[in-house]
């Protein structure tokens, strides 16, 4: 099984070790490359093709910034550890920040949050396509036509919570678009042809 | 830095061998308008006698046969009209041969399931006609609305005259928004590969299948091809002479 990659990216020894040490209590299989000077960075991210970067906002400058804008893929997440909330010296469009007062359960929650397939089931799951019941649900409610705050409404969940669940469904069937999606639940029986409005 | 990618294609190649090198590139040929029986003939020497660009011609070929090489620098000193018209040729391929043939391939699966063995298997077929709806609105627009636009601009930057009617488009940044919503017709390809191989219950002549992915394989990679030369050679071309027309002044009351 192939594990997840993460660059970090870190002058101060101590955070790299911390990082890494909070990344390791995560119940997942990671491939970490550390690096300490901004000027590998985009050697490293070609080599290493991560899902992930982790770097230190203090010591990026509007000089070096652009090695990361340049590298801004949209296959890479960003994750900004700040010295306190809202202090940034530069601004890049980072997916998540976590702060150095956070709590360690403060900054593991914010991680599981961002990376995907923490769950050894839902791994499973995910290699195996294998849908759970209530994707299945919500699969239904996609293919009868009803938009995602229909959904959430219907379900007493939160629009949030409905498009988490349609990336994994699309994650695990490798099929993005609605019509597919309603072919595939036609197929397997979870809509009946008839009450197919449209694709 | 050292290139470990494909081999590249020179003008002093066989015709014959670049085929053999890459059978998909005959796709290519008839967008030119060369037709087969090219002997020995070089690349120069067939371009020469079918009236194309052979540097035109090289940079094409060569970023369908190798995704990793795009010469944008190369491609951008070409006229804007050349672009344009090859784009044009390859829309008139998909619109009128390939996806009528896929939807020959598809109506052809269909048939293969008796209705109330598998109920919604028709639904397959208006998946694809969806889509081609969905193909042809796209191309549609960019040959009636973008095309002309572009041809306009590339003329009025040759001439240094800009009328007040498209002074007025490109201030309200017309290419910008084009830019902005061209929008990805591959997905649904993608959808479709997943149900034949992944989710469609077996069926005797499986070739038909196989036959099926393989043209959606090619048509996906000949869309995403397209898709490259317009988003990164084409837009900033006409961004760039956009720009410049506006910087010269070339509009005067």
């Amino acid at each position: 099984m192939s594990s997840l990659k993460i660059i970090l990216f870190c002058k101060s020894p101590i955070i790299r070790a911390g990082v890494v040490s909070l990344l390791n209590k995560l119940s997942i299989s990671l491939e970490i490359k550390t690096i300490s000077s901004i000027d590998k960075l985009g050697k490293m991210i070609t080599i290493h093709n991560p899902r992930f970067i982790i770097y230190s906002s203090s010591y990026l400058t509007s000089d070096n910034i652009f090695v990361l804008n340049k590298n801004k893929n949209p296959g890479i997440k960003y994750i900004e550890i700040a010295d306190r909330k809202n202090v940034h010296s530069v601004n890049i469009q980072s997916d998540i920040i976590i702060t150095l007062d956070n709590s360690e359960e403060d900054i593991i929650n914010t991680l599981e949050r961002i990376i995907p397939e923490n769950n050894g089931q839902e791994k499973k799951n995910a290699q195996t396509g294998i849908i759970s019941d209530r994707e299945k649900t919500i699969l239904r409610n996609v293919a009868l036509g009803k938009t995602n705050k229909e959904i959430s409404e219907k379900l007493f969940i939160s629009p949030h919570t409905v498009i988490t669940h349609r990336k994994n469904i699309t994650a695990k069937l490798g099929i993005k678009t609605i019509a597919g999606l309603t072919i595939y639940a036609t197929l397997n029986k979870i809509i009946s042809p008839d009450e197919v409005m449209r694709l | 830095m050292p290139n470990y990618g494909p081999m590249q294609i020179t003008k002093n190649m066989k015709m014959a061998d670049v085929i053999h090198l890459n059978y998909l590139l005959l796709n290519i040929l008839s967008r030119f308008n060369i037709t087969l029986g090219f002997g020995d003939k070089t690349v120069e020497e067939v371009c020469g006698e079918h009236k194309v660009n052979v540097e035109f011609f090289l940079e094409i070929t060569n970023s369908y046969h190798d995704e990793n090489y795009f010469p944008k620098k190369q491609l951008q000193g070409f006229p804007v009209h050349l672009i344009v018209n090859y784009l044009k040729k390859t829309h008139d391929y998909y619109l009128d041969k390939k996806i009528p043939e896929i939807a020959e391939l598809i109506l052809r699966l269909t048939t293969q399931f008796p209705p109330s063995t598998l109920p919604g298997i028709d639904l397959l077929n208006r998946f694809f006609i969806d889509y081609k709806e969905e193909l042809t609105r796209h191309i549609q627009r960019e040959d009636d609305s973008i095309m002309p636009y572009i041809l306009e601009v590339e003329q009025a930057f040759n001439s240094k005259k800009l009328s007040g009617m498209l002074f007025e488009k490109i201030k309200a940044e017309f290419i910008e928004k084009f830019a902005l919503e061209h929008d990805n017709v591959e997905d649904k390809l993608y959808d479709l590969k997943n149900i034949i191989i992944k989710y469609l219950p077996p069926i005797e002549d499986q070739d038909l299948c196989n036959q099926i992915f393989i043209e959606l394989s090619r048509l996906e990679r000949d869309l995403n091809n397209h898709a490259r030369i317009e988003d990164k050679v084409l837009i900033p071309m006409v961004m760039h002479m956009e720009r410049k027309l506006l910087e010269q002044g070339a509009y005067r009351k």
